[in-house]
């Protein structure tokens, strides 16, 4: 029997892992994914995109407008994000704290809580001689219409940028392990330490009895189960709720799966009469900072797609599909992210799996095309002569569904990281996520495990 | 369910990929540059439901006359924007169709029939991350 069993290996399931682990505890980590290292990930987009994601990086919402994307693989989301680290604004933590009466959000807690992880993982800009010609175009725009930007803190180190590296091959995994993924940072100081990990475990319930909690599921395709004193739900709010709900916690948590959030993001694609190529070298560097953004609820980032995923953003099909793709090369593209104020829910479909509904409402529509117009004005001042939108919104910051808050009725998660009712259930990834933030959620979840992981630890 | 595709099943999709990509004097269409050959890459890592739509999908257009094909693929891709009630439908078409036929075609693997340039040098696209120092 474990102390601890941690089901889901991202982000959150990592940290927590080498928090227990580094206290002493006897922990195993659970992942449904397979794992891969840098010698294995899956080459090219096609196979990474089909190995790495949850049905291949294109589960839909109810009504089939949104794709969201999630990692399945050791390392989860860690592996095939980008690593940004972004600090939430004392904003975020304000309007948190108001709405759950949890006191901890606030800016100068996390404020430490960041500074200890940014003093453990390697973080960086990268520099201006790296930024690419599709950040040129970004960053020039923006000054030129009298925007503020920033460049965007990375979780990577050594990625050999002098030596022509190119970082959209990391989006299926880095083959140099430069990118400082859960992987290759606390799952393998956890290792070190005792962890015991079981890649191809799919959970199917949780069952509490009598101080001991077991993972019924099945392991490499065979039914297996494990026991523990504690069990820590890690795998975001498209994992962490139906396993909930398929144990029984929905009939004492109403809120369970709802306050549902994504970040709904789209591209916007430039085309120029030079080369771009907007998909070489340091791919992502930079990001929008202004506050007129933020009142506006959207947020812009310099970024590129490999040629499958921009084939499939792009309108059109046959031959107006074909031509901008020959022009691959001369793309620009910036993708907006849009802070969505309407709550999704997540329900269970008829076969123990999830039902998405999280429509894009005229509110959340409205700023996706107020952000437009803005890129498009980017793009054509910097002498873009086609602009064009995607019709395709896709979500990778999946939050909440799990809501913490005092109150059983209108929340799941207690402050102290319990599920309510629960004395031996815990969750601190995004799906504890009040409301969506507007900002990058991953340092923060880094941050909430952490603690997390150390109140378990002194429990 | 098994992820083989029947003889049948395997013409459907290219007459579809032929509509999404029909090729130009630089470009394969999807059938001349055989990725198809490779549609294992993707449906061996389906889930069971997933895959049983696209065995229905595929045996249902291999019915299909050309003109209704094509008439059908219009609606999928004009879905976007509805709000009527079956768009949903439609749009998870559009998805499974667009990311099914895109990722065969953009995956850089071509079939041995195929004499066009391949899709990945008239884009251009060339990546790689410098690992040589790692070699030793």
């Amino acid at each position: 029997m474990y102390d601890f069993i941690i089901i889901g290996s991202g982000v959150s399931g990592g940290r927590i892992a080498h928090e227990l682990t580094s206290g002493g505890a006897k922990c195993a980590l659970l992942e449904a994914g397979r794992e891969f290292g840098a010698k294995t990930f899956p080459l090219g987009e096609i196979n990474y995109m089909n190995q790495l994601f949850w049905r291949g990086g294109l589960e839909l919402n109810a009504d089939a407008s949104l794709c969201f994307l999630r990692g399945k693989c050791l390392g989860g989301g860690s592996v095939i994000n980008q690593a940004l680290m972004n600090r939430f604004t004392p904003r975020v933590f304000d309007e948190w704290r108001q709405l759950t009466g949890v006191d901890y959000f606030d800016e100068k807690v996390f404020s430490r809580l960041y500074d200890q992880l940014q003093d453990e993982v390697e973080m960086v800009e990268i520099e201006a001689r790296y930024r690419n010609r599709n950040a040129d175009i970004f960053t020039s725009g923006l000054d030129r219409l009298g925007y503020a930007w920033k460049p965007l803190l990375r979780s990577q180190h050594d990625c050999k940028l002098e030596r022509g590296s190119d970082c959209i091959v990391c989006l299926g995994g880095c083959p140099r392990d430069a990118k400082q993924s859960s992987l290759v940072t606390t799952i393998k100081w956890a290792r070190q330490k005792g962890l015991e990990v079981f890649p191809e475990f799919r959970v199917s319930q949780i069952i509490e009895k009598k101080g001991e909690v077991k993972a019924r599921g099945a392991w490499k395709g065979k039914p297996h189960e494990l026991s523990a004193g504690k069990v820590i739900l890690a795998c975001g709010p498209l994992g962490n709720v139906p396993i909930l709900r398929r144990s029984g916690f929905h009939k004492k948590l109403p809120s369970l799966g709802k306050g549902f959030y994504g970040h709904p993001q789209f591209i916007v694609f430039g085309v120029f009469k030079e080369e771009i190529n907007g998909f070489k070298g340091a791919f992502q560097s930079v990001a929008s900072d202004d506050e007129k953004f933020v009142r506006s609820g959207f947020k812009l980032e310099n970024n590129f797609t490999p040629p499958i995923s921009a084939a499939f953003l792009l309108p059109g099909l046959g031959a107006e599909n074909l031509n901008v793709m020959k022009k691959y090369r001369n793309m620009a593209c910036v993708e907006i992210a849009v802070k969505d104020e309407t709550p999704g829910e997540i329900k269970a479909n008829g076969s123990g799996g999830v039902k998405i509904i999280k429509p894009l409402t005229e509110t959340d529509s409205g700023k996706k095309k107020k952000a437009f117009a803005l890129i498009n004005e980017i793009l054509r001042e910097e002498g873009a002569l086609r602009v064009l939108e995607s019709d395709q919104g896709f979500c990778l910051h999946l939050m909440g569904g799990c809501g913490i808050g005092e109150d059983g009725a209108t929340s799941v998660v207690s402050p102290d990281f319990l599920v309510h009712g629960s004395k031996n259930v815990y969750i601190a990834d995004s799906s504890i996520f009040p409301k969506a933030p507007g900002i990058n959620p991953s340092f923060t979840i880094m941050a909430l495990s952490l603690k997390a992981g150390r109140e378990m630890l002194r429990r | 369910v098994k992820s083989n595709l029947t003889r049948i099943q395997i013409k459907s999709l290219c007459r579809l990929g032929d509509i999404y990509i029909p090729g130009d004097e630089s470009l394969p269409s999807f059938t001349e540059l055989g990725c198809v050959e490779h549609y294992a890459k993707i449906l061996d890592y389906m889930d069971n439901s997933d895959l049983i739509g696209i065995h229905l999908l595929l045996w249902a257009f291999s019915i299909m006359p050309n003109k209704l094909l094509r008439g059908l693929v219009n609606m999928i891709e004009n879905s976007q924007a509805s709000k009527s009630s079956g768009a949903s439908v439609l749009r998870l078409l559009r998805v499974a169709l667009r990311g099914l036929i895109f990722t065969l075609y953009y995956s850089g693997y071509s079939g041995q029939g195929n004499n066009k340039t391949a899709p990945f040098e008239v884009l251009g696209f060339e990546v790689s991350v410098y690992v040589d120092d790692l070699k030793s």
